[in-house]
């Protein structure tokens, strides 16, 4: 049986956030993987290799837009690469993202149901 | 009253710094914020609750001490009334006195701490998960004997 990653605890600098559900995306920045073909005559081998220009984390989110999660927003931006993003899943694995930015201005959506996308993009992820 | 006193975490725990994830241990506590009154009050009534199931106990075992040797006492260990109520409270009592304890400390803001561990004030998830139950009762017993009045 296997178990889902939904139901993780989502904690940055620190401080539990409670996010909209189904929202959360993250990227661990092992970095891509280049597949390319050489050739010799009719033959053809292939070499694998990692883009290290790509090895950055990502973790993205939505969250409600309210008063305080607007707050928070601000003081993650304001605070560039100072920034720690502990993901606890379901099981009690810890990832941990270090040197967080936000770089994108995230956009605000005022209205009832709104949200505000917020995006993260750093060092790459440890399992504590 | 002391305006703050220092304590090193004998189990260092992970904290997010500057970007990173760090172990930190250096805790200060800071002395009673008037806003922080009435929880603080609380706080001192427990204890002193405490302190008269405690007071029989302590009294016999100095009693013990006293008639089993003459041992010369030593300032360096000697231990505040405080840590005492803490070590030897009954259970009810001690959850209680922890309870109102954490509720003063997350009162603390950046701008005006209760408590910090490597110059960040504490959080929740600090005690949650990573602060130690014997540095838990340190900080306690501290925290009562820097800056509460106990006992008769």
């Amino acid at each position: 049986m296997a178990t889902s990653l939904v139901g993780g605890q989502l904690f940055i600098n620190d401080q539990s956030i409670a996010i909209q559900g189904n929202s959360l995306r993250m990227k661990d920045g092992s970095g891509d993987k280049v597949i390319a073909p050489q050739v010799a005559g009719t033959s053809v081998d292939v070499i694998e290799a990692v883009d290290y220009t790509t090895a950055k984390s990502m973790v993205a989110f939505d969250l409600l837009s309210t008063v305080e999660n607007e707050a928070l927003v601000r003081g993650w931006k304001a605070n560039g690469l100072g920034n720690v993003i502990k993901y606890v899943a379901s099981t009690g694995v810890t990832k941990v993202f270090q040197k967080m930015c936000m770089y994108v201005d995230p956009e605000i959506n005022v209205s009832s149901d709104g949200v505000i996308s917020v995006e993260f993009e750093g060092s790459q992820a440890v399992t504590a | 009253m002391k305006e703050f006193f220092e304590y090193t975490l004998k189990t260092p725990i992970k904290i997010s710094k500057d970007g990173e994830y760090v172990d930190a241990s250096d805790v200060i506590v800071y002395a009673p914020r008037p806003r922080d009154k009435y929880k603080v009050l609380k706080l001192e009534a427990d204890l002193n609750n405490a302190f008269l199931g405690v007071f029989p106990k302590i009294n016999t075992m100095i009693d013990g001490v006293g008639k089993q040797s003459d041992v010369e006492s030593n300032t360096d260990d000697q231990v505040g009334i405080g840590s005492l109520i803490i070590q030897f409270a009954d259970g009810d009592a001690v959850g209680s006195i922890m309870y109102n304890l954490e509720q003063i400390f997350l009162a603390g803001t950046e701008d005006k701490p209760t408590i910090t561990i490597d110059g960040i004030q504490m959080k929740k998830t600090h005690f949650d998960d990573g602060l130690h139950l014997s540095d838990l009762k340190a900080l306690a017993g501290g925290y009562a004997d820097h800056f509460l009045s106990l006992g008769l």
